[in-house]
């Protein structure tokens, strides 16, 4: 591959404004074609070669390519996005690292591996009731030392030990505004995606940035893995991977299909903490599935415990996850469209689902929350998921709120509406997940009824807590507020080296998972995506 | 001998027409007229004739489709409700050189009165036998002037409570929304009540439909005695201003002292704080007489879901 394709010529943010066929991928496409190779040996014709090649340059591939490199193997990572970091990158940068850090012991707690497997493994927690033990021990053993090789490759932490376990602490922000996707201070994830990125191409890792794998190959004998095939903007690249191909693709959350054989409910209304900047396509699965792989753990995704499903905190927008709080100098803000209205104070608003009828306490933020906002809509022919669910508000709203209901901080294109009376709000109101049209007498009697609990102080519907406000003062408003799916915590079965698992119970040779396109560990964060990243990337280059 | 044979023109809607529209809107729609025999008809002449017989000509101009040439035309719906129709006219003409006959299309439309809309605003807590207001809103479908018009207010076993008319201009901030006052009395007793508005529009150019709405207000014990709150920063003893300060159903505004008085009757109440930057506060208070109460409100810990839950 041509240095120059290293290169940075423009920046990222430049290279967003211009579109993905000019900068970094033209140069690495020209680099691709010069250099067709078949060192293996085989009848394939391959487009480049490495020792190891992982796909997805996030958090959990990049700690691989880090491990492996340190091991002596060349590696290659392709990556689907524009640029490196998936989730990690628009994470908060929480990383659950214990078992006596460093970091740890400066605050003076006391840890060690097996307090960490202990926690991990408790019984009366659902959490880590269905945890694999061997991948927890595996876990518990490389804690503290992952955490201390995270700062020997430039992650740099905030000095705290937080959380109950004390374990979790924060990664700080990456420094070069140009390099980041969200804006400041709300992602920390970029400090720990961006040093490690550093760290993996001063190694001497290639980075193949708008190359999606869309398949794996298998050696027809041995069934070994020996590389897999990419799309670069329509272009096929095949990579030989002379000691190991490692899918680092990051969950499966934006795969409607894929999360809906989990739970039938999560339909395609719902949307994905992460994007529009990353998603989790649960490519790594498919294509290991297509080889025989197993699932594991999917006990965890459907547990109703942690965080595979949280409250919209930013309404009015189609992307409002908490901590991912989308604003106008985000270079994908175009993608994101609005800011959201934030701090919902939940007294201020009513939830209602597409019919215009509430169906729970607005202010619970629990699992008998999101089982309500889940349960049938009513719309006789899409039966499975619940329907898009928004807030309604009005004029003194806004002003306890301090909202400015305006663009860029909501989005009219479909997830914010406004209007002078109540039916003409329900008729204003279109989306392409609203299956049918809210009536505007059933949003009037809603809301008359509503009025009425505040008059009396109480929720004879659903108990929310002494209801404060009536919500009657023109202009009146509708913001989306449907839930938030974020975790994948379920994924490929993999033994502790990382190795894919099939059905047989076999190992598929050739073949590694980290991160979370890995089943058995579903802890929330980024410690376990470093962390089976390390031990992936170092069996795969360890291997004959 | 006879002369060479008119062409025959096909005339046809390039997308349906609707099947309702209101009152007086106006309905755009484009038509296409071609000739079998492949003539250039641009420049033609085409007649949209309403059911009142007016006539209304426009010329075939945007010749942009493969086949024939179009006119964008407009009617308008008649000032009465009903089954309205409209028919365009190719009158015979001669068009590069050969005559083309006359043609015509026929459509039909379901013409509905405007719709209006309601809300219904201001709703105080009202002392059990006080006079108070009620704002109501209406709004027409079409944004028909309403200033003027009567809006009535009845009790549930439709007795008259009161009545008001809306005003000349909309509501500020609001497209069309005309906007009137209604004292009431409230009764003299304690309780939550019901009422119902009504809207039946009169002497309006245009037919429109009556609309109805429903509110409730809480009528209240009269106050005896004041309760005196002074809420103060937490953490630096400063006073905090426009702090909605309730017990039960009295409530008042904390001013730049941070000092709001409540007017209450006895009792026992749930005194509750909220600013949107503080914490809410709630204490149980008994009132026997005047009382002052001072609280310290705490700035509002905005919490982080990834915080919450960052331990798994």
């Amino acid at each position: 591959m041509s240095k120059d394709s290293k290169k940075r010529s423009i920046s990222r943010r430049d290279f967003v404004r211009q579109g993905a066929t000019a900068g970094l991928s033209g140069a690495a496409v020209v680099g691709l074609a010069a250099r067709e190779t078949d060192e293996g040996g085989s009848q394939e014709q391959w487009d480049l070669t490495a020792d190891v090649v992982i796909a997805g340059a996030g958090t959990s591939g990049l700690s691989a390519a880090i491990e492996a490199g340190d091991l002596g193997a060349s590696v290659i990572i392709v990556e689907a996005n524009y640029d490196c970091g998936g989730h990690g990158i628009v994470s908060g940068g929480r990383v659950n690292l214990g078992g006596g850090t460093s970091r740890q012991r400066r605050q003076g707690v006391e840890d060690s591996a097996d307090a960490v497997f202990e926690y991990w493994t408790r019984p009366n927690n659902l959490q880590s009731r269905y945890t694999d033990r061997d991948l927890t021990r595996v876990y518990a053993d490389l804690s503290a030392e992952t955490f201390e090789w995270m700062v020997e490759n430039g992650v740099e932490f905030l000095d705290e030990a937080i959380g109950p376990d004390r374990r979790n602490g924060r990664t700080v922000q990456w420094p070069v505004y140009e390099e980041l996707i969200t804006s400041y201070p709300t992602r920390l994830g970029s400090g720990l995606v961006r040093a490690l990125e550093k760290s993996a191409r001063a190694k001497g890792t290639e980075i193949l940035l708008l190359h999606r794998m869309t398949d794996l190959v298998q050696e027809a004998d041995s069934k070994r893995v020996i590389g897999l095939v990419t799309d670069n903007e329509g272009r096929m690249v095949r990579i030989r991977a002379n000691k190991g191909v490692i899918l680092a693709t990051g969950g499966h959350t934006s795969n409607v299909a894929f999360r809906r054989m989990f739970d039938p409910r999560l339909t395609e209304e719902y949307q994905t903490a992460g994007e529009p900047y990353s998603e989790q396509t649960a490519d790594g699965e498919v294509a290991a599935m297509k080889l025989g792989a197993a699932l594991w753990g999917t006990a965890s995704q459907t547990m109703e415990a942690g965080n595979w499903i949280s409250k919209t905190a930013h309404i009015g927008c189609q992307w409002g996850y908490s901590s991912l709080w989308w604003q106008p100098d985000s270079p994908i803000f175009d993608k994101a469209r609005a800011s959201g209205l934030s701090n919902v104070d939940w007294q201020n608003v009513i939830l209602v689902k597409q019919t215009g009828r509430r169906f729970h306490d607005e202010t619970d933020a629990g699992h008998d929350f999101f089982a309500a906002c889940l349960s049938y809509s009513g719309d006789p022919i899409k039966k499975n998921g619940g329907g898009p669910i928004w807030a309604i508000f009005d004029a003194d709203a806004v002003r306890r709120q301090e909202w400015d209901p305006t663009p860029p901080n909501v989005d009219p294109a479909g997830y914010f509406f406004g209007a002078d009376t109540l039916t003409e709000l329900a008729g204003r109101i279109y989306n392409p997940n609203q299956t049918q049209r809210m009536q505007g007498g059933v949003l009037e009697q809603t809301l008359a009824r509503y009025n009425t609990f505040v008059d009396q102080g109480v929720d004879a519907d659903f108990g929310k807590p002494s209801p404060r406000y009536k919500i009657q003062t023109p202009p009146f408003y509708a913001a989306w507020s449907t839930p938030i799916l974020h975790d994948s915590l379920c994924g490929l079965r993999v033994d502790t080296r990382c190795r894919v698992i099939d059905l047989e119970e076999e190992v598929i040779e050739g073949l590694y998972c980290v991160g979370e396109a890995m089943g058995g560990f579903p802890q929330h964060g980024l410690g376990r995506c470093a962390l089976f990243g390390r031990v992936g990337g170092g069996y795969a280059a360890r291997s004959a | 001998m006879d002369g060479p044979r008119p062409h025959r023109p096909t005339i046809e809607l390039l997308e349906s027409f609707p099947t309702e529209a209101q009152v007086g809107t106006t309905i755009d729609f484009t038509v296409r007229v071609s000739c079998h025999e492949g003539c250039d008809l641009g420049g033609g002449v085409l007649e949209v004739v309403d059911a009142d017989g007016t006539v209304q000509t426009s010329q075939l101009s945007r010749a942009d489709v493969e086949e024939g040439v179009v006119a964008d035309l407009s009617v308008k719906a008649p000032p009465r409700t009903g089954a309205a129709k409209w028919a365009i006219g190719f009158p015979e003409q001669e068009i590069g050189g050969c005559v083309h006959e006359e043609g015509s299309l026929a459509f039909t439309c379901e013409v509905l009165p405007h719709t209006t809309s309601m809300a219904i605003w201001g709703v105080p807590t009202p002392m059990k036998g006080s006079r108070f207001t009620v704002n109501v809103g209406i709004k027409c479908s079409a944004l028909c002037p309403l200033g003027g018009q009567l809006v009535e207010i009845w009790d549930g076993e439709g007795v008259k409570l009161g009545e008001g008319r809306l005003g000349d201009e909309p509501r500020p901030d609001t497209v069309g929304l005309y906007e009137g006052e209604v004292t009431l009395t409230a009764p003299d007793r304690t309780g939550v009540f019901s009422a119902s508005v009504g809207f039946s529009p009169d002497e309006l150019d245009l037919p429109h439909v009556d609309t109805a709405g429903d509110f409730t207000f809480r009528c209240v014990e009269l106050p005896e005695h004041t309760v005196t709150v002074r809420v103060v920063h937490e953490e630096i003893d400063a006073p905090l201003g426009d702090i909605e300060v309730r017990l039960g159903p009295y409530q008042a505004m904390t001013d730049s002292e941070g000092v709001a008085g409540v007017a209450v009757a006895k009792g026992t109440y749930e005194l509750s704080l909220w600013r949107i930057d503080i914490e809410p506060v709630s204490m149980r208070v008994k009132v026997t007489g005047d009382t002052e109460i001072d609280v310290a409100a705490a700035p509002r810990r905005i919490v982080d879901e990834d915080e919450e839950r960052m331990w798994m």
